[in-house]
């Protein structure tokens, strides 16, 4: 008997380990012990960790576990020796645990078929909202209001392309602005600096007047609170001062490693953007000795298409323009020889119904031929220029290498139509066909070590075959076995040595350019 | 009995494996998947000996290579050392008489032409001689040209159906008897050669091919 009323701490100083009544401080019911009050405290009162919502549904958990149960009268009963079988495989048992009814069409299957879970109320219908997860087949699962095979599916598209054109509107409205700005500065400076020409104090008034000019063409931005660079964000301090962009007034620095902002002078600044309306001409404005500091963004907004475009009117690189031939001779090369080979087509059905070819269809595939061919060769030569280049940087480089491969490529595709071209005509007339093969060789030696491209295609076809082959002879050699026919066996073991010699001679052939 | 290496070869599809098969297992199968690489199989065949009249056991090991442009490189490897060549091609395809001359060239060329017995078979008769029916294709290489051409080669000249089986014993037959021709000649030499010195007596120790019908191990 210690305290009365003391609040929940009284128990706490409560040392002696001897059992007496102590009156509950909220209800005040007398109560055996520490730690009964303290249970009782924690479960009845809600004092453990203030979630009494928790302890209340502990506390009544023998009467709330009987979970309303979902309607099972509708459930397929197995038949009467027992047995159940599923409705999809069609597979039978009479243990209990190997099916199970589909809680919502009340069917047996078997544990197999009958792996969905669908959310359904206590009547055993499809409830997303309140129902609980259960089990189901296939056929509810999929047959559920709303459900498609692959998933919802909505067109972004017309909304996407509004938002873009919203954005893209804004980026236009504001480089207008940025120009404006820009122009009406221009025009200010270029007053200031004619009406002061004359005067002694020309570079100090100007600078004044330039600087009272500025702030009334763009709103400065207030530097109070501002304490970082709006374009790299590093802390403004001592070192690092705040300035403000011209033409945006937004406050930046001036590290020079990041070119968050710069000055640059007017004379640049025109002639870079020679198409804004200002009001003197370009080049009277050569004469002003003034700068105008802007930041990173601005510059890009206001310059960065303008280079582009600029760009874009200086002569290619040669890397660029060799490419360019390049691709150019592909295509004819490709159109050439889809077109003989149509031709030829044509030939061989004329030869077919015993008609001699006419002497213009004959000067058109010699024709024809020459081209091709030549094609071929000028290919070879760009594609040799291109490997002497010397790339100037990293990204030429890599053109480089792109371009090399594409084109090694591009040979090693065409080679067997092109091989195909000489045979072609020797099959049509005899002609002066033989005369041009040499040419022919000549055109396709892009080399490998010492092997053409063509010759390397064609070992490694030779090596893929026979490895081909002489695994299906070893598994001849395991049949002959088990069938006992060791004469066969015999044979077939002489087949293998001989593959296994010609492997080795192609793979020498090869050499660094077979396939491990 | 005589061991005889024998290789087809012929343009894709025209129905080597068919006609190995037919020879060999005497059963046709009409969706035949196309051959991989070279194919192992062998028949024995008995012909008769003209001079005793005694029956001969020829065995023949045959290489069935796949006709395709892919495995144009290993045909070499299997008629290299064949004693005969059986060069196939498809009557109602004028092209596959272009190709199989191709192969035929290509044998005398690489091969010394004594040495082999080259047999051209046009094969798929059946399509042709099915006559009034919509199926039947028309004969694209009359039989005159291609025997003419085979004349002409010194190769012997079979038409055949694979499906029906009809002419595909005779092929091998006769290819036997023109191998036996040769062997005997060459034993005959082989024999003056050497002179009287040896009275050898042959003495066959293998015993008899398994796959005879009527063989007890099968």
């Amino acid at each position: 008997m210690d305290k009365e009323g003391g609040g929940n701490s009284s128990g706490g100083r409560q040392q002696s380990g001897k059992v007496t009544n102590i009156s509950c401080p909220v209800c005040g019911e007398s109560i055996e012990g520490l730690t009964k009050l303290n249970n009782h405290l924690d479960i009845d009162h809600g004092f453990d960790n203030g979630s009494p919502e928790v302890q209340k549904r502990n506390s009544k958990n023998p009467k709330t576990s009987k979970v309303q149960q979902i309607v099972k009268n509708h459930w397929q009963r197995p038949d009467s020796y027992g047995r159940a079988v599923c409705q999809e495989c069609g597979s039978s048992s009479k243990k209990s645990n190997a099916f199970i009814n589909c809680r919502k069409c009340g069917l047996i299957y078997c544990n197999l078929h009958c792996k969905n879970i669908i959310k359904l109320n206590t009547d055993a219908q499809y409830d997303p909202l309140h129902g609980k997860w259960y089990a189901c087949c296939y056929r509810c699962f999929s047959e559920r209001p709303g459900y498609n095979d692959y998933g919802s599916f909505v067109d972004k598209t017309s909304s996407f392309i509004g938002l873009r054109e919203t954005k893209n509107e804004d980026k236009r409205l504001r480089l207008l602005q940025l120009e404006n700005r820009l122009v009406r500065l221009v025009n200010g400076i270029a007053s200031i600096h004619a009406k002061c020409k004359s005067s002694i104090l020309m570079s100090f008034t100007m600078r004044n007047e330039a600087s009272e000019l500025e702030r009334t063409v763009t709103p400065w931005r207030n530097d109070r609170g501002v304490l970082d660079c709006s374009v790299c964000f590093k802390p403004f301090g001592l070192t690092l001062w705040k300035h403000h962009c011209r033409l945006c007034g937004n406050i930046v620095c001036n590290r020079d490693e990041t070119g968050c902002s710069s000055e640059i002078s007017l004379q640049h600044l025109v002639n870079a953007a020679k198409d804004l309306p200002y009001q003197q001409k370009v080049s009277d404005l050569a004469e002003i000795d003034h700068s105008i500091r802007l930041c990173y963004k601005c510059i890009r907004s206001l310059y960065g298409e303008r280079k582009f475009k600029k760009d874009l009117q200086k002569p290619k690189p040669q890397l660029l323009s060799l490419c360019e031939s390049l691709e150019s001779t592909s295509k004819l090369i490709t159109d050439t020889i889809s077109h003989m080979e149509k031709f030829m087509i044509r030939m061989d059905d004329s030869k077919i119904a015993e008609q001699i070819p006419k002497e213009e269809d004959m000067t058109e595939s010699k024709k024809m031929r020459t081209k091709l061919l030549r094609s071929v060769a000028m290919y070879n030569s760009l594609a040799r220029q291109v490997s002497r280049i010397t790339p100037a940087n990293p990204t030429e480089a890599k053109i480089k290498r792109s371009v090399q491969v594409a084109s090694s490529t591009f040979i090693n595709e065409k080679i067997l139509s092109l091989k195909r071209v000489p045979g072609m005509i020797d099959d049509s007339p005899r002609t002066s066909s033989p005369i041009r093969e040499p040419d022919k060789v000549k055109s396709t030696d892009l080399l490998f070590n010492n092997l053409t491209i063509s010759e390397v295609k064609k070992y490694r076809e030779e090596l893929m075959v026979l490895k081909e082959q002489k695994f299906l002879v070893e598994s001849m050699i395991e049949e002959a076995k088990k069938q006992r026919k060791f004469d066969e066996v015999a044979t077939l073991s002489t087949n293998l040595n001989e593959l296994s010699e010609q492997i080795a001679t192609t793979q020498g052939n090869l050499g660094e350019q077979g396939f491990t | 009995m005589l061991q005889f290496k024998l290789v087809l070869l012929g343009d894709s599809s025209v129905g080597k494996s068919s006609i190995v098969h037919r020879f060999v297992k005497d059963s046709f199968d009409e969706f035949r998947e196309s051959t991989i690489g070279a194919a192992f199989l062998s028949q024995t065949i008995k012909i008769e000996d003209k001079g005793s009249q005694q029956e001969v056991v020829i065995k023949f090991e045959i290489w069935d290579t796949a006709g395709q442009e892919r495995y144009k490189s290993l045909a070499p490897m299997y008629y290299r050392n064949a004693n005969a060549a059986l060069v196939v091609y498809d009557v109602t395809q004028q092209d596959s008489l272009a190709k199989a001359q191709g192969w035929v060239n290509e044998l005398k060329t690489k091969v010394g032409e004594d040495d082999l017995v080259i047999c051209l078979v046009g094969n798929k008769l059946d399509l042709c001689t099915e006559e009034g029916e919509s199926s039947s294709k028309p004969k694209a290489v009359e039989s005159s040209d291609a025997e003419g051409y085979a004349n002409e080669q010194g190769l012997l000249f079979h038409e055949v159906s694979a499906k029906t089986g009809e002419g595909v014993k005779q092929v091998f037959q006769s290819i036997g008897e023109k191998l036996y021709e040769f062997k005997k000649h060459e034993l005959a030499n082989s024999k003056g050669r050497q002179g009287a010195g040896g009275d050898t007596v042959n003495v066959q120790l293998q015993r008899p091919s398994t796959n005879d019908a009527t063989s007890c191990c099968g």
